[in-house]
């Protein structure tokens, strides 16, 4: 019974972490724009934290350059269980225009467990909040 | 007083934040989303796939034969197969390039999906 009041308390109210791993900042720009008052992703009780330690959802963007790697990977393993990670933009998915560099080690899937994939170069702010809501479905 | 006035206006406003999930929104003309693609128009120039600034389109190859004055002359085409979603940049040079219009860009933006997405036939 605990269980579930938890859950059912943890999907209304989901923590994102911002974690940009080299990214030409495109994608950051939207998802900031998806959190301000136009968009306003917090109407499904979203904040942004600080610290992955307090996440519930990661939001990667950006081709995994390999300076960050080792940290992305670091950052991935403090964040809580359950946990959910949404891939945002071409980069993050599969390095978009920089596959292929010999500077990065493209495709967040590769490094770490993707739960929800957003294409788009960058994808629009309404996207975002479509993939961040798919996201909480399998937040249990 | 000026404040006083636009913030009582304010009160009897429409809230601008656009309630996305529940209500579809609206994008605009010449946006560039999910691609359209006409398998049986596509004539094989392979034009798309070379100018694809990500690789994400993928190009089949194939044996044509043409008949021109009782020989038979051999041409390998290039049809397109499949575009990769996770790599396209949706710069919509594909639609300006495609000589008979196989390929348009949709105005569709929600493609959040739980695996990466390929669109082929």
């Amino acid at each position: 019974m605990s269980s579930r009041i938890v859950s059912w308390a943890r999907k209304r109210s989901p923590w994102l972490y911002h974690l940009c791993t080299g990214t030409c900042n495109g994608c950051d720009i939207e998802l900031l724009a998806a959190i301000t008052p136009k968009f306003d992703v917090e109407r499904l009780g979203c904040q942004l934290v600080g610290s992955p330690r307090h996440a519930d959802v990661l939001c990667i963007t950006g081709a995994v350059t390999k300076k960050a790697k080792e940290r992305f990977v670091r950052i991935y393993n403090q964040a809580p269980e359950p946990k959910v990670v949404v891939a945002i933009g071409a980069c993050a998915l599969s390095g978009g225009v920089f596959a292929g560099s010999k500077q990065v080690d493209p495709g967040a899937d590769k490094h770490v467990k993707v739960d929800v994939y957003v294409p788009g170069c960058p994808p629009r702010p309404q996207a975002i909040i479509d993939g961040i809501y798919k996201a909480l479905e399998k937040l249990k | 007083m000026k404040v006083l006035k636009k913030a009582l206006l304010n009160l009897f406003k429409k809230p601008i934040t656009s309630q996305y999930p529940k209500i579809p929104s609206k994008t605009p003309k010449g946006f560039r989303g999910k691609h359209k693609i006409y398998f049986e128009k596509c004539t094989g120039c392979g034009l798309c796939g070379m100018l694809c600034p990500s690789n994400a389109i993928k190009l089949g190859k194939k044996i044509k034969k043409i008949k021109v004055k009782k020989l038979e002359h051999r041409v390998i085409i290039h049809p397109i197969l499949s575009i990769d979603l996770s790599k396209c940049i949706f710069c919509g040079l594909c639609q300006d390039v495609c000589p008979v219009n196989a390929i348009k860009l949709t105005r569709k933006f929600d493609l959040a999906d739980y695996h990466k997405t390929l669109i082929q036939k």
